[in-house]
């Protein structure tokens, strides 16, 4: 329930994209007589669709006598369009200050409601009631990884420092198998994997972890690797990662069976 | 995954093969990057020359970068035993065959240095029982081994095969 004061106030809507908004509003009218006359008000109801970056009326008290009010009982503004978003704001104006009562963006399909005991509720297209994202670990958060009052979204996983930020398997030939957060593999020579990775890394002091797969399941001389991060090469957002026998008094870089690589640290 | 393969000629003429990934996975898109399916962090981008130039200019490689070209996905040799040997001609990739000779050395070097140990004993024990002709024996194919990374065929061979060709002696 929303109280809007005669000659004085309106309740707006400021759509922040081009789509086509659809609202609705139930409300009543009273008078200042004693005792008050309350009427419904028959003009109310279904609204013409918003479909421009606009501000909109919604309610508009100002042309009622001083003492009068609109009483909203409740409202909808529902975001008919079939893919794209619009941040929508509901406003008070007295013409001189303008109070926010709720903004939000709303998804194709999701709607803002105004019930009669005055809460807000952001509604999901099938019409369930989203979750509070104001309680949602903010990167900062993430990377501290010391609150208990957060939850965590799957996006703000990837900013915890226990996570991995980029991981790979590839071939014998740095040939991709699968990977996350990899924009491109070279194979500088026999032995060798340059791995540049989608985000820097915000300095060098990053970890990476290295492994191969093994060429066979006995443990002959010949099945041996040893693997490294190559000497001198660790750059905010590239590494490289090298493989060799080392069984007989001369090391040989040798290829793996296949790579497996992970990195852990601060973007 | 769907890459392009671009060659990357270093200061030392050695190429690196880089894979360009037009497709991917991650939770953050790549330049010029779009989702494909954002729910399970699924991007595309397209492989145009100037991502490709950025994406050569972020790998840091080990020598100056003097030039790069993208290549056909088969372009690059099957064999990779003398890997460290390949070479852009600017047409296709090729092996310059006095680095290949020089790997064929180091290999030879490194597949003979497990049977020295075993042959010092086996000559060791024939000395020792007196066994001069068996002693002899082990000696001559010691001193093959010695000899094989100056095997004449290593310098004339003209191409891998005829490396590939030159065995450690028996």
């Amino acid at each position: 329930m929303l109280i809007l004061r005669g000659n004085t106030d309106k309740l707006q809507l400021v759509t922040g994209t081009a789509v086509d908004i659809e609202v609705h509003v139930s409300a009543m009218q009273a008078d200042n007589t004693a005792p008050p006359v309350v009427q419904a008000l028959p003009n109310f109801g279904p609204r013409a669709s918003i479909t421009t970056a606009t501000t909109t009326d919604i309610v508009d008290a100002t042309g009622l006598t001083s003492g009068h009010v609109y009483n909203v009982k409740s409202l909808t503004a529902y975001n008919n369009d079939a893919t794209t978003s619009s941040v929508v704001t509901m406003q008070v104006t007295d013409g001189t200050d303008t109070t926010v009562l709720a903004k939000v963006s709303l998804l194709a399909g999701e709607s803002l409601l105004l019930d009669e005991s005055g809460r807000w509720f952001h509604l999901d297209a099938n019409g369930g009631e989203e979750p509070s994202v104001g309680n949602a670990a903010t990167q900062a958060e993430m990377e501290a990884g010391t609150a208990t009052d957060k939850y965590v979204t799957p996006q703000g996983m990837n900013w915890h420092p226990g996570v991995n930020k980029a991981w790979l398997k590839a071939g014998t030939t740095g040939n991709l198998l699968n990977s996350w957060n990899i924009t491109s593999l070279t194979d500088t020579g026999t032995g060798v994997l340059t791995i540049t990775i989608a985000t820097d890394f915000s300095s060098v002091n990053y970890c990476v972890n290295v492994s191969v797969e093994a060429t066979g399941t006995t443990w002959a001389v010949a099945n041996t690797r040893e693997c490294h991060i190559r000497s001198a090469t660790m750059a905010v957002g590239s590494v490289a990662v090298d493989c060799i026998d080392n069984t007989a008094t001369t090391s040989l870089v040798k290829d793996p069976t296949s790579w497996h690589v992970s990195m852990l640290g601060d973007q | 995954m769907r890459v392009v393969k671009v060659a990357v000629t270093l200061a030392d003429r050695s190429v690196a093969i880089l894979s360009f990934l037009t497709e991917g996975r991650g939770n953050v898109l790549p330049p010029g990057g779009w989702w494909i399916n954002q729910a399970i962090g699924a991007w595309g981008r397209s492989a145009t020359p100037e991502a490709i130039a950025a994406e050569v200019a972020r790998t840091a490689f080990e020598q100056p970068v003097v030039s790069h070209r993208v290549i056909a996905d088969d372009a690059a040799p099957q064999d990779r035993t003398f890997r460290n040997a390949w070479v852009d001609d600017g047409k296709s990739i090729v092996h310059d065959m006095d680095k290949a000779k020089q790997l064929k050395r180091e290999h030879l070097r490194h597949d003979r240095a497990g049977l020295f140990p075993v042959l010092d004993a086996q000559w060791s024990r024939a000395f020792g029982q007196g066994k001069a002709d068996e002693a002899a024996a082990v000696e001559r194919r010691r001193q093959a081994l010695r000899d094989i990374p100056a095997d004449p065929r290593i310098e004339t061979a003209t191409t891998v095969a005829d490396l590939h060709a030159i065995k450690l002696p028996e």
